[in-house]
């Protein structure tokens, strides 16, 4: 048993742990970095049998069978619009949040501390 | 010369040979594999399959046997998540079987931190993650916990839908003062200023810091929704994240 599992820390311990999470950190970001590269042309949420595991809808999606669903995306376009409800929405994006801000501004000034609970929740969806 | 027929797990030894190409990664994963004892290979082999319920049940029984945490981190967790690197990097498999694996590596993790603590190696800061209510994304974000994780933070993943006052739940029970919202869509990405502003509500605010991050977000968007910083992808994000805990003294 070593120092550190014993509770009595060293240093050397902690140099040892340090070098092993760096090693961690390392690997990681090697394939983080692979990753922002390969979504581009493929969706990271294809899985290696080319099956969607998104917990959304998305046009891409095809039957598989049962309650499985492929990937149908062929790779020669950008695909992160198809997970858009409301594509065109994006302008009012900014409007939407002025909204949020000022009407928040206008309850505190008036003295409420907030709007209680929002929204459906996690069980309802989007 | 250690041998492939040295190492006594099939599945490794399956590994090695099925998806590993180039001859200086299958020597030195042969010598790694072959002098690591098979109760560290069963890890190894466990987390590359993506089962966090063997891990967690395999590490538990390796420190209650005795093993040293750092046997288990180089010889089962590290070694197990490089096979899973190399397979990723050459394309035979893809994210989602890397956040499947690197989950099981967090469930061996979570037994080690409490040594590494004790080590004198404490955690910078706890995150509290989650994608804005609304949406259902969760890869960029996963991606995100994956690096912050391995940053060296503790991550309170709130997953997807997350409304304004899970956020606030989260970070009063976890005493946390990082918080990293993520949003996909343009319609859900307002629900990030819901969130900064349900916070200001509560008297919060000051005592927080918001990251923001998600594909169509923008460092400008960021700004308006009252975020005190964006990360363009999950590597940018551990550097926010370190920034953003020295300023609010995580």
């Amino acid at each position: 048993m070593t120092d550190a599992q014993s509770g009595s820390a060293s240093g050397a311990d902690r140099r040892a742990f340090q070098e092993r999470l760096d090693r961690i950190a390392a690997i990681f970001t090697d394939i983080v970095a692979r990753a922002e590269v390969s979504s581009r042309t493929r969706c990271p949420y294809r899985n290696r049998h080319d099956l969607c595991t998104a917990l959304f809808r998305c046009r891409n999606q095809l039957s598989a069978g049962g309650a499985r669903l492929a990937c149908g995306h062929d790779g020669t376009f950008d695909y992160r619009s198809a997970w858009e409800s409301r594509p065109r929405a994006g302008a009012r994006a900014k409007e939407k949040i002025a909204a949020i801000k000022d009407e928040a501004e206008a309850r505190r000034r008036n003295g409420s501390r907030g709007p209680g609970k929002q929204g459906p929740g996690k069980a309802a969806g989007p | 010369m250690a041998q492939l027929s040295d190492i006594a797990n099939e599945i490794i030894r399956a590994e090695i040979e099925e998806f590993l190409d180039r001859p200086e990664e299958i020597e030195r994963n042969i010598e790694l594999f072959s002098r690591a004892s098979p109760a560290m290979q069963d890890i190894a082999a466990a987390l590359i399959e993506g089962d966090n319920i063997a891990v967690d049940q395999l590490t538990v029984q390796a420190l209650a046997e005795g093993v040293e945490a750092l046997e288990i981190m180089d010889d089962g967790l590290i070694a197990g998540m490089g096979i899973v690197g190399i397979k990723f990097r050459e394309g035979f498999v893809f994210v989602p079987e890397v956040l499947v694996s690197a989950r099981a590596m967090k469930a061996g993790m979570a037994h080690i931190e409490p040594i590494l603590a004790a080590s004198g190696v404490e955690p910078i800061g706890t995150v509290i993650m989650g994608t804005v209510q609304g949406d259902l994304h969760d890869i960029g974000k996963n991606l995100c916990i994956m690096m912050l994780r391995g940053g060296g933070f503790t991550v309170i993943d709130l997953g997807v839908n997350t409304s304004p006052d899970e956020f606030l739940e989260a970070v009063r029970e976890n005493k946390a003062n990082l918080i990293g919202m993520s949003a996909l869509l343009t319609t859900t990405m307002p629900n990030m200023a819901k969130t900064v502003e349900r916070f200001k509500d509560a008297g919060l605010r000051e005592d927080v810091r918001f990251m923001v991050g998600g594909a169509p977000v923008t460092p400008e968007f960021g700004e308006e929704v009252g975020a005190d910083g964006y990360g363009k992808d999950a590597l940018a994000c551990v550097e926010l994240a370190k920034k953003l805990a020295v300023e609010v003294g995580a």
